[in-house]
């Protein structure tokens, strides 16, 4: 008998690219990134519609169980946007953002979760170019990447 | 400096109260002066049994003990006087009525100096201890010897081949890591059950009522152990069926049941020559007035019935005497309650499924007896011999036949057949026949939080992804289920498990289920829209 | 002689025979404990109570006598003091001896405000590794083939497992070969890279005492002024005697410690060999079996956060994720602050080799900001406002 009886029954199902389109959950920092969604979408400029926009206070209000959690639900990659540095509504939010998001970047690096999967961008309230120009860079990066394993089959 | 308080300290070396499993613990009891007690736990890793790892139960037992002890320093200086008042009254209580209509519960909640002294109570009395989980099979005396335990749980570990009828990590958690070993080593592990669990290289589906003869998978041979268990609600004829099929004497298969109490192997043992009653049998005496006096050590009846009526016919008992050394729902109906020290104070051996004997000791250096000296006190008053703790010790080591107690060596015990009545080997099922109003079957799977009666996160049900869509129930809102009568409705979380369709699994006891399977109706609990 | 300052290198021993000849390496130790006790200069020192040659558990006293008598160092012992001094609640003042292990949690607590350095003193140990108690009893008697009741005691030597029974004799293997079959240290100790408590008030141990004080004497560094304090103080007392460390001690223990620490890199580079394949799915079969009793959390000596903790909040029972919000929001919390010290795996009920789990993601940060959690009062890199703030 061999020391390991292949367990067919308990591996990991994944998702078959057919019939899938990126999801993507977006976080924008109500001072900044979000008057730059604002201004992306009064200036009709062309946007991807992945693209689930979710407004908090400051980009340091993102917890990791946000991230997590939105992973865990099925969400293929996971963008957030706050105020340049310097230019915080409350002086140094973005700057613990950045403190946290290396360690969670690190930790997903560990986990074998691609780069792209999650991205962090500032982006200014006048930005609206740049914020339509991230939006379809990232799913576009996305849709090349596939589903994430994090998802499950039977998360539509 | 800042101001210090003086601290002492007591550690307890003992064993976790959850299950049957034997987990060896340390409970720390720290006293800062003039202040109440804190208890914590360490982990007792020189343990044969768990070196040192507890499951959720065991690590949470601080809480457990804190929530549901007598005041337990009462017990350091001896007996007082409401503990003798309360001991007379049982006494006169037994005095009082004829040796048939009393019965002795124990189902193995305390060590076994208390259980061999209650069985000198019932020599005294003429009335057997009943233990209420050894015997709910027919035919005991055929099967005793293959159910009290003849493999350790090492000997899992090397197994090549395991048939597996409990959910380990639920039922029995730290029976986890053995298997984990086991299949590290190269044992094929078969599932008899409708989950599907990660550590199982194969599930076979089977139905809690379906008979063993008709299951194709199950094949036991030399090199085979099988791990089932024996509860209160235990279908017997699984039990049976099992050593039929594996029958040991032929394929020398090994079997190892597991037991819901910290000492339901070391009671049943020394109980096992007397003519027992099963927990029905006792429950219908009291129906019908033949039984009037019930006195139960440690054993709360309440907790161990799933059917919350059990609570109206124990009122119906003429006095119910309970000892308990924890605070339970059987104790507010109690006629009369005699209370005793915290399992973690009292010094002992228990006896742990795999038939191991554990020594329980503390660094005290008088140790507290006060549940042992309680029993000895109504022997005294009903007329009896009672015996020293050091006799009872010593007796107890020759009914297991050994000369010392040594928790790493599990001594062999040969077992005579013995009798008990009879019962009905059906699976109890709520709301008998088939109810067209139902469309799934609500099973409990056994676990030390049920057993105790206490809280933990568990009250949600378990349920095919399958059978989800097929109700239509809405992820993150409830379901609601009712009982095949209708009489009882519930509204539950529901956590979407790998597992057979048109099943639901709980951990936790629930209103409209009242036997360990029941028919029962599930649907999407409605949402009400928002005014 | 002169006072004892910090930094200062030096030999002692125990002016009590008995005590300097049962310690094994002298019993300064104890000399400067009961000198502490007995001045008043803490209220408690930490004692083993011996149920056995395998099982010892830690606990309080104010008896000069009880510390006398508790003389003698076991390698099975793993006791978690972080945990165990935590339960005081700063209430009272209290010494001890630990691991370097030990300390390195006893200073995350003190950077988390949940244990306070002016009441406690402690005496860090060498230690070369801790062995599983349970596994050392199955190991002498499967490979010693030494029956566990005449044990009379264990001793690591020049990378041997020495142990002695009774009847005098002494039945020596090498832990190398005993670790081929996980017969040996815990694989945290293997790739630990803290042998000497520099992080404590006194580091203490037998490495570097040579010629007619080996086995007599203990060396000991003096790291702070408590140090210098207690160590003084027992002098004072004529409880302990000592002598300036030759320089060729202070070789040989600087020598025994990087053969150790070469040891533990090539463990180190073993273990952590970057994982082929599916690195998600590799984790999520590793807590396949994870029960969620929290045990790891319990006693992880790095956790401040109480039963409200985000780890335990957050993760729900009803949901069906391939890897619990437990676990991930742990493996966040740690990846700066892990120290290694095994208590996770130690009390895992389903066996997860948890420690070698939280160094995976507390390795690549902890290295690249070159941080080593315990061993000094920087704060822990995850609540800067700023990682240039790391000095």
């Amino acid at each position: 008998m061999t020391a390991e009886i292949e367990c067919e029954q308990n591996k990991r199902v994944s998702v078959s690219r057919e019939g899938w389109t990126p999801k993507i959950v977006m976080f924008c920092c109500n001072w900044c990134s979000y008057a730059g969604a604002d201004g992306a979408g009064v200036a009709r400029l062309q946007q991807e519609t992945n693209v689930r926009v979710i407004r908090v206070m400051c980009s340091s209000r993102v917890d990791a169980v946000h991230i997590y959690t939105a992973f865990l639900e099925g969400a293929d990659g996971v963008l957030i946007t706050g105020c340049h540095l310097g230019d915080c509504h409350y002086v140094n939010g973005n700057e613990k953002t950045l403190v946290k998001y290396k360690f969670i970047k690190s930790m997903l690096d560990e986990m074998g979760i691609e780069d792209e999967r999650l991205q962090l961008q500032w982006i200014s309230a006048s930005e609206g170019q740049q914020y339509a120009a991230f939006v379809n860079e990232m799913t576009e990066k996305i849709r090349k990447l596939g589903p994430s394993p994090f998802r499950k089959p039977e998360v539509i | 400096m800042t101001k210090t308080i003086k601290f002492s300290e007591n550690v307890y070396t003992t064993v976790c109260p959850g299950c049957g499993f034997g987990c060896g613990v340390y409970l720390r009891e720290l006293m800062p002066e003039g202040e109440n007690h804190i208890l914590n736990i360490d982990y007792r890793k020189p343990s044969p049994v768990n070196e040192g790892k507890l499951c959720r139960f065991g690590v949470k037992l601080p809480e457990y003990f804190e929530q549901t002890e007598y005041n337990s320093d009462s017990f350091e200086t001896g007996l007082n006087e409401k503990h003798m008042e309360a001991i007379k009254k049982a006494a006169d209580a037994l005095k009082g009525v004829k040796s048939s209509e009393i019965a002795l519960v124990s189902a193995g909640n305390t060590t076994n100096e208390e259980h061999m002294a209650f069985i000198n109570l019932g020599k005294t009395l003429n009335t057997p201890v009943n233990t209420c989980v050894n015997h709910v099979y027919k035919d005991i005396g055929k099967l005793h010897v293959y159910t009290s335990g003849n493999v350790s749980y090492s000997e899992i570990e090397n197994a090549k081949k395991i048939y597996l009828f409990v959910n380990p990590y639920v039922s029995y958690p730290l029976l986890t890591r053995r298997l984990v070993h086991a299949k590290r080593k190269g044992a094929e592990i078969v599932y008899f059950g409708l989950k599907k669990l990660p550590i199982a290289c194969k599930n076979v589906k089977t139905k809690p009522c379906e008979s063993l003869y008709e299951v194709d998978e199950f094949k036991p041979d030399s090199e085979t152990v099988i791990i089932s268990d024996i509860t209160p609600y235990t279908n017997s004829k699984r039990i049976s069926e099992i050593v039929e099929i594996a029958n040991p004497e032929k394929t020398e298969a090994k079997l190892l049941f597991m037991k819901p109490f910290v000492n339901s192997t070391g009671a049943g043992h020394l109980s096992r020559h007397s003519k027992q009653k099963t927990i029905q049998n006792i429950i219908k005496g009291i129906e019908d007035g033949t039984i009037r006096v019930l006195f139960c050590l440690d054993t709360d009846i309440i907790n161990m019935c799933l059917n919350p009526e059990v609570e109206n016919v124990l009122k119906k008992v003429e006095t119910l005497i309970v000892m308990s050394s924890t605070i339970t729902p059987i104790c507010e109906i109690a006629d009369v309650l005699i209370e005793t020290e915290p399992f973690y104070k009292k010094e002992g051996t228990v006896v742990n499924s795999e038939r191991r004997i554990i020594p329980m000791s503390s660094t005290l250096d008088t140790p507290i007896r006060a549940g042992f000296n309680q029993i000895n006190e109504i022997i005294k008053a009903v007329g009896g011999n009672a015996k020293s703790f050091e006799d009872t010790k010593e007796e107890i080591l020759s009914e297991f036949g050994i000369e010392k107690v040594d928790e790493f060596k599990i001594p062999e015990v040969s077992i005579k057949k013995y009798d008990v009545e009879k019962v009905s080997d059906k699976l109890e099922v709520c709301c008998p026949a088939d109810e067209p109003d139902t469309n799934a079957k609500f099973i409990y799977e056994l676990n030390p939080f049920m057993w105790h009666n206490r809280k933990d996160e568990n009250d949600y049900i378990e349920i095919s992804p399958e059978f989800i869509s097929e109700i239509k129930l809405i992820k993150g809102h409830t379901a609601d289920i009712n009982c095949a009568c209708k009489s009882i409705n519930k509204t539950l979380r529901y956590k979407p498990t790998d597992m057979e369709n048109g099943y639901i699994f709980s951990q936790k006891k629930q209103p409209f289920a009242k036997a360990p399977v029941a028919k029962v109706n599930i649907k999407p609990t409605p949402l009400v829209k928002k005014q | 002689m002169t006072k004892v300052k910090v930094g200062d290198r030096l030999i002692g021993w125990s002016t009590n025979e008995e005590v300097r000849s049962n310690g094994g390496s002298g019993g300064l130790v104890t000399a400067v404990f009961a000198a502490a006790l007995e001045k008043g200069l803490v209220d408690n020192v930490v004692v083993l109570e011996k149920a056995n040659q395998f099982e010892a558990v830690p606990i309080i006293t104010d008896s000069v006598e009880d510390v006398f008598n508790s003389a003698g160092s076991m390698h099975m012992l793993i006791s978690n003091q972080t945990k165990y001094l935590q339960q005081f609640k700063n209430e009272a003042s209290i010494a001890l001896a630990v691991k370097p292990c030990d300390m390195r949690g006893i200073r995350e607590q003190q950077k988390r405000n949940t244990i306070d350095s002016d009441k406690i003193f402690t005496v860090g140990l060498n230690c070369g590794g801790t062995m599983a108690p349970f596994k050392i009893r199955e190991v002498v008697e499967s490979v010693y083939e030494v029956d566990p009741d005449q044990v009379k005691g264990e001793e690591i030597e020049k990378g041997k497992l020495i142990i002695e029974t009774f009847d005098g004799e002494h039945h020596s293997h090498s832990i190398d070969d005993l670790e081929v079959d996980d017969h040996g240290r815990r694989e945290n100790c293997r790739y630990c890279t803290v042998k000497i408590a520099t992080n404590s008030d006194l580091a203490c141990g037998n490495w570097g005492v040579i010629g007619e004080l080996s086995g007599r004497g203990t060396y000991v560094e003096v790291m702070t002024e408590k140090g210098a304090e207690f160590l003084q103080n027992a002098i004072d007392m004529k409880f302990a005697e000592v002598v300036e460390a030759p320089e060729k001690g202070t070789e040989i223990r600087g020598k025994v410690n990087g053969v150790m620490l070469k040891m533990a890199a090539n463990t180190h580079k073993e273990v952590f060999k970057p994982i082929e394949g599916d690195k998600l799915e590799d984790l999520r079969k590793e807590l396949e079996n994870c029960i969620h009793c929290g045990a790891c959390k319990e006693v992880c000596p790095v956790c401040a956060c109480g039963v409200d903790a985000k780890c335990n909040k957050y993760y729900d029972p009803t949901d069906d994720y391939d890897i619990s919000l437990y676990h991930l929001i742990r493996f966040l919390h740690l990846s700066d602050s892990c120290i290694g010290c095994g208590q996770c795996t130690d009390v895992c009920p389903a066996d997860i080799p948890l420690t070698r789990l939280y160094r995976r993601f507390a390795n690549p940060v902890q290295e690249e900001l070159d941080y080593m959690p315990g061993m000094d009062d920087r704060t822990p890199p995850f609540f800067l406002t700023k990682l240039e703030e790391l000095e």
